[in-house]
């Protein structure tokens, strides 16, 4: 199977499967799911490699996001 | 744009729709989050392209490239080593010595016609079959190790993995080579299609590049590259 469709494969799995267990898990904040998605779209990419049409925004996207969620994460800690 | 990416912007604006009622009027926060991870795939679907050129066209394209050059080096009787040069233009050539091998060239030569001279040595000038893949941009911007790794890995799949190492010389050690070269010319005077790539990528950072020697060692071809 080629590997691009593969990845949107994989990656929608993941996705689902994350929304699915964190759900019945009760987990109601909604930077975990943004989190585990990140961190699922990176390890599906390191792994499968697939192609970009342009530059990775959806990557860059993510990773700002989970930049910014740390640093609340952080700063919350220090608040504390 | 094709199905592909009809989808993708059909499941992000979908998606999107869904983030914005379920977060605001439903205060459901499970499907706030399944609607950001449809926005995710969606575009996903989006920047994925569906009629990439498959790594066995491309491979096949390289195989045969190499005819026509051993057809002209058959012609020519020619069997030196090359010397891989990055040229004024910066384009990589390989520069194979006409008669006896009297060492590597110096970079200022004229790229006209098929024969240059070098230092009163005559040399025939090549371009490799690799010469404008790595002039692609993920390839011109990364270092040595990553930009073999793209072309003959991800590019070509001419290889499971690459490793490299330098010392006194560039030592690349190619896992499961796949090229399938039937010019024995060509392979002895510019080496297999991974050693070519992998010369002409170091050529295009060091100047001048000959292929010393290749070694297959079980399921791994050690290409042993010499920078002048």
């Amino acid at each position: 199977m080629d590997k691009n469709i593969l990845f949107n494969i994989v990656l929608g799995t993941m996705i689902v499967s994350t929304v699915a267990v964190l759900s019945s898990l009760g987990e109601v904040r909604l930077d975990v799911y943004v989190s585990m998605y990140t961190l699922e779209y990176f390890v599906a990419k390191a792994v499968l490699r697939p192609r970009r049409r342009f530059f990775d925004i959806l990557g860059l996207a993510l990773f700002l996001v989970f930049s910014i969620i740390v640093c609340f994460r952080v700063w919350e800690i220090l608040q504390a | 744009m094709d199905k592909l990416n009809i989808l993708g912007a059909c499941l992000t604006v979908f998606a999107t729709v869904l983030t914005i009622w379920s977060y605001l009027f439903l205060s459901n926060i499970p499907l706030t989050a399944l609607g950001v991870g449809l926005i995710v795939l969606g575009v996903s679907f989006i920047l994925t392209p569906t009629h990439p050129i498959p790594p066995h066209t491309v491979r096949a394209l390289l195989e045969g490239a190499t005819l026509n050059i051993e057809a002209l080096l058959e012609e020519l009787n020619i069997s030196n080593r090359g010397y891989y040069v990055r040229a004024a233009d910066e384009r990589v050539y390989v520069l194979i010595p006409i008669g006896r091998d009297a060492g590597p060239p110096s970079r200022e030569f004229e790229v006209k016609g098929l024969i240059a001279k070098n230092n009163d040595r005559r040399y025939l000038i090549v371009i490799p079959p690799s010469s404008e893949i790595i002039q692609v941009e993920e390839v011109s911007k990364a270092g040595f190790n990553d930009a073999l790794s793209y072309v003959l890995v991800d590019l070509t799949e001419l290889a499971e993995s690459v490793e490299t190492s330098s010392g006194e010389r560039f030592i690349v050690k190619v896992k499961k080579p796949r090229g399938y070269l039937t010019s024995l010319r060509f392979r002895n005077v510019l080496g297999s299609l991974e050693a070519s790539i992998a010369a002409s990528l170091l050529a295009k950072m060091y100047g001048v590049v000959r292929i010393v020697n290749e070694v297959d060692e079980g399921y791994e071809r050690i290409i042993t590259l010499e920078v002048f």
